[in-house]
């Protein structure tokens, strides 16, 4: 039947009226499409710059910020997106040798972009950082996490805090406040749990988000030791470490948590109908809260978990992702340009309001009350801003590390097991990773 | 097989096959704001033009369907046509060893996927085909022809050899042979070839977007995948109506030539 | 990620209909030489090269595309790229392979996979076509089953999800009807997570057996039935001694399919598990993906992907050698009839 579709001598001479139509629709489709075909990567047209990233959830913030920049630059950014975050890093390692580089990437920061930034292949920012911090464009802390060598690779885009969400109407339900201290979280957990509401959100679902609890419950216990750990000075093997898997331990044995398979998407849902208490997250999730009905400072509301040990230093995780102009793209010089501008305020503003999370310029108001009140207490209470698990250590090590981690998620009582095998990986990247840097 | 048994046999299946499809509707109509967090066995209310509109939107499905259909068409068609040849070649014709021309054309569907993207990419960056349509269909076709010329081939061989022996005497050129014997004869083969390519192009992720990058030229299953990334989720309802119009074509095509293989193949058989 | 998803087979549509005004009942498939009608007419068209252009585009395509970019991948596995050096390592990364303890797993799931789909899709794509034969609304029956087939995997994984969660739909249902000791945390532990997967994977993939299958049932001439029945051949004897083998052709392009498509088993467990928890679902191809694309050990990866590879052809070949003669045995000179 297809045969006929064929453009060859044998099509015969009569044709059921329903397989012409077809026929005629494929036509059409194809020379349409063909008209229009052949998209390029030879670079933008003048004043234009692209920036790929992962999340389509960046497009429209990035072209905001993009006809922000026009203003101030009058230069154009034009998102592109590559929606799987593998083939998106694949993508990106693979290409940075050649013309067929993106001008512009989004990238995780910390290691990952150490990693990146060791292959030569993306340019030293740091004239664009320290014009940006002597103009009070950037939150001067945020350095560490763009820097290699002590040059600046990339730049901040966004500002996630990692908090816990709640649902306000649900706390008042049951009598609860946003806890101030180590102890009134647990004591909301026990109430939750008392009145019905499953407290906690936890999750092994798309492997990463295995590390979210070690991650927020060693930070809060010891957030110098976790410092320490994510750059290799600690060992996992560490009693400190252990404690950290002892407690959420325990939050296992009083059954806090949701099945380990639920995804965030569902538990964002859950929390604003009432069904889990809290959900720990970045600030971004903000936006899947939205969609589901989440109304800031109505049914959704923040807070950063309070420090268990009161005399340790306050601190809160962040995650910021990095703009990096890439050596070889077609358009560097405009991608150049593009950095000098990136963290001008009317950027920012655009970029942040449209994405609807926290900013890296204090200048730049927040996006909605969760974020502002929680910016107000990053800044208040000069938390220590502490890069995120994804981001520290050998990228290497990381894709490990969760896979131990949601081990242990599935199996409570391993701990010490667990934290062995870690440090026994951590040994192994940690030696390869320094060995990397001698060459 | 008693006739009881078979009937429940079958109902039984059917129930099975429709509970995760009644699913997939009842919740593609639930508005987003009213899904619970897991799945619902009654309708909520009725979003369906919605969570079209919001699926559409989001994902800039519109583009890239264009794209997807012209990928799907042109290269469901060009693989059957280069392997049907193929299979001509090997079954028909003289060629020297058709095993091993069997296999070589037939390796292609044995190699897991995954494997071809790294280098691939190198390819077609060096060779300027990066990030353009011709560069996808040229990979979509080349990965379209094994699984085909395996089904032409296997169909060829059923034809008695008596066709071809008479046809040649009758001084007919290889040529002729191939679009006035064989093609006629395999056409519901063919279809059925185009049929499963196009869908096979139509549902491809992994090429598209290891080999594009800008809108217009990426597949429509890249924008689609959009809607459920990590960092932002549009929720089920939405998803799942996104999912709704991206398996429009395939379930079109196949409704349509469902129709016409069988009445062909029963034409024939009678 | 679609990528992967081939078409799980197609329709063998061989169709012996063609030939059976000389056939007599239960015929075997005939398996000629495939020269013999070209050889008869020889000489006048010009040497076996006339034939070459014919087969060119296609070994064009899988050559410059598929072949080369897997060799090359080959190639790469006796080095060890770490992103700015490769060095030559030799047979090292194949040696890690009988190191690492996750490689037996996966090995495992994939030969669970493999055995799955011939046990579950296949087999119940042939139930379903058989039963369904010339049944009242089969045509219906077969559509609905087929449907999932052209569904994305995106939505596939938001549905199966929905299933097979903990809360899911799977759990829901045993706590409906009594049965709340069955319930199961389905995609959290191995092996449920890989068997549930793999039925997961029948739901979408039987479809088009079913429709291989009827298309091949149809095309059965009336008259070998006929006589068969008046040889007094009927139930089980019918099946077996006249329908499956006429319904050989379709059956080397399923399982034929079948094998391929199971050893390379990606996408289904990708959107649901990606391999996890803790690995315990990955398969060969997802170990591959993992080792390649998120660790950056290009090697490695590709050492995996070449014994997968070698697991692949050795499983085609040796199931295609025995149903295609013709072909497999590389000589071109059938013997007549194979085993039905």
């Amino acid at each position: 039947m297809s045969g006929r579709r064929h453009p060859g001598p044998a099509t015969p001479p009569s044709v059921p009226a329903r397989r012409t139509l077809l026929l005629a629709a494929a036509t059409a489709v194809t020379t349409g499409a063909l008209a229009t075909a052949c998209g390029t990567a030879e670079g933008r047209p003048p004043g234009e710059v692209a920036v790929l990233g992962d999340s389509a959830a960046w497009e429209k913030p990035m072209a905001a910020a993009g006809a922000a920049m026009k203003t101030v630059a009058a230069l154009r950014m034009v998102p592109e997106v590559n929606p799987s975050l593998e083939s998106f890093e694949q993508v990106v390692k693979s290409s940075l040798r050649t013309s067929k580089t993106p001008d512009m990437l989004k990238y995780w920061s910390g290691y990952r972009l150490r990693d990146l930034a060791r292959t030569g292949g993306i340019e030293d920012l740091t004239r664009q950082w320290d014009r940006a911090v002597a103009k009070g464009w950037v939150d001067a802390s945020l350095r560490e996490a763009f820097t290699y060598r002590r040059r600046v690779y990339g730049l901040p885009m966004n500002l996630a805090y990692w908090v816990f969400f709640y649902n306000p109407e649900v706390f008042r339900e049951h009598r609860l406040k946003a806890p101030e201290s180590w102890d009134d979280f647990l004591a909301a957990c026990t109430r939750l749990k008392r009145g019905g509401v499953t407290p906690l959100h936890g999750t092994a679902d798309g492997r990463w988000p295995a590390f979210i609890w070690f991650q927020e419950i060693l930070s809060r216990q010891d957030p110098t030791f976790y410092d320490d750990l994510m750059n290799g000075r600690e060992r996992y093997t560490d009693p400190r470490a252990e404690r950290a898997l002892r407690t959420l331990q325990s939050f296992f044995d009083k059954d806090w948590f949701t099945p380990m398979d639920m995804n965030h998407p569902d538990a964002a849902v859950a929390m604003l109908h009432g069904d889990v208490g809290m959900v720990p997250c970045g600030t971004w999730l903000g936006s899947t809260l939205a969609a589901a009905g989440g109304r800031p400072g109505e049914n959704l509301a923040a807070f950063v978990l309070p420090m268990a040990d009161p005399k340790a230093r306050p601190s809160v995780i962040f995650e910021s992702s990095a703009l990096v102009a890439t050596v070889k793209g077609p358009d560097r010089a405009e991608a150049l340009r593009a950095t000098r501008t990136w963290l001008h305020p009317a950027v920012m503003k655009a970029f942040s309001h449209a994405l609807q999370d926290g900013c890296p310029n204090p200048r730049v108001a927040a996006a909605n009350p969760v974020i502002g009140s929680l910016a107000e207490k990053v800044r208040g209470d000069k938390l220590w801003l502490l890069n995120r698990f994804w981001e520290q250590g050998p990228p290497e090590l990381v894709e490990a590390t969760v896979d131990d981690l949601a081990g242990f998620l599935l199996n409570p009582s391993s701990a010490r097991e667990t934290l062995r095998t870690m440090q026994g990986r951590a040994d192994e990247a940690w030696r390869v990773w320094r060995e990397a840097e001698k060459t | 097989m008693g006739r009881l048994t078979r009937n429940v046999l079958v109902a039984g299946c059917v129930v099975l096959w429709l509970i995760p499809l009644y699913l997939l509707v009842v919740n593609a109509l639930t508005p987003a704001t009213e899904y619970a967090g897991k799945p619902g066995w009654t309708v909520q209310g009725f979003a369906l033009g919605e969570n079209l509109r919001t699926a559409w939107d989001v994902a800039g499905i519109g583009d890239s369907f264009q794209a997807s259909l012209l990928y799907s068409v042109v290269c469901g068609l060009a693989a059957v046509l280069v392997a049907a040849m193929a299979a001509f070649a090997v079954v028909v014709l003289p060629i020297p060893r058709p095993a091993f021309w069997f296999w070589l054309i037939y390796s292609g569907t044995l190699f897991p996927l995954q494997i071809f993207l790294a280098p691939l990419f190198g390819l077609y960056a060096d060779a300027g085909l990066y990030d353009t349509r011709i560069g996808l269909m040229l990979v979509y076709t080349a990965w379209a022809v094994p699984f085909a010329f395996f089904l032409i081939r296997n169909q060829m061989t059923t034809m008695p050899p008596e066709l071809t022996e008479a046809a040649l005497l009758d001084g007919a050129s290889f040529r002729r042979i191939f679009w006035h014997v064989h093609v006629p004869l395999i056409r519901a083969g063919l279809g059925a070839a185009f049929i499963f390519q196009f869908t096979a192009v139509w549902n491809d992720l992994l090429l598209g977007i290891t080999l594009s990058r800008s809108p217009d030229v990426q597949p429509v299953m890249a924008a689609l995948t959009t809607l459920n990334n990590a960092y932002a989720s549009t929720g089920p309802p939405v998803i799942l109506a996104g999912a709704l119009i991206v398996s429009a074509p395939t379930l079109v095509l196949f409704l349509v030539f469902r129709g016409l293989f069988l009445r062909g193949v029963t034409a024939s058989a009678r | 990620m679609t990528g992967t998803a081939t078409p799980a087979s197609g329709p063998g549509a061989v169709r012996p209909d063609r030939v059976r005004r000389r056939t007599p009942v239960r015929r075997r498939v005939p398996v000629r030489t495939p020269h013999q009608a070209a050889q008869a007419g020889g000489g006048r068209l010009g040497g076996p090269l006339a034939a070459l252009p014919w087969a060119l585009p296609a070994f064009a395509f899988v050559g410059v595309l598929l072949l080369y970019p897997f060799l090359r991948s080959v190639y790469g596995s006796f080095f060890e790229d770490n992103g700015f050096t490769s060095r030559f390592t030799g047979l090292d990364n194949y040696a890690r392979l009988a190191d690492d303890p996750i490689f037996g797993r996966s090995l495992l799931n994939t030969l669970m996979w493999v055995a799955g789909t011939l046990l579950l899709p296949v087999l119940a794509g042939l139930l379903l076509a058989v039963a369904t034969h010339r049944m009242r609304f089969g045509g219906v029956v077969q559509l609905i089953i087929v449907l999932p087939f052209a569904i994305s995997s995106t939505a596939t994984a938001v549905l199966w999800n929905f299933m097979l969660t903990s809360d899911g739909t799977v759990n829901q249902v045993l706590r409906g009807i009594g049965l709340d000791g069955w319930t199961q945390t389905w995609l959290l532990e191995w092996p449920q997570n890989t068997l549930s997967m793999i039925v997961a994977s029948t739901w979408q993939a039987t479809g088009l057996n079913v429709v291989l299958f009827a298309i091949g049932l149809r095309a059965i001439p009336r008259e070998t039935v006929e006589a068969a029945a008046l040889d007094g051949a009927s139930g089980w004897r019918m099946f077996r001694h006249i329908t499956l083998p006429q319904l050989r052709a379709v059956t080397v392009v399923v399982v034929g399919m079948a094998i391929v498509n199971s050893l390379k088993a990606f996408d289904m467990i990708w959107i649901l598990t990606k391999g996890g928890p803790s690995r315990s679902s990955e398969t060969l191809a997802l170990s591959m993906y993992r080792e390649a694309f998120r660790l950056f050990h290009v090697g490695y990866g590709s050492a995996i992907a070449l014994v997968l590879t070698v697991i692949v052809v050795a499983s085609s070949w040796m199931y295609l050698r025995r149903q295609m003669p013709d072909t497999g045995t590389g000589t071109g000179t059938g013997t007549g009839t194979v085993k039905g």
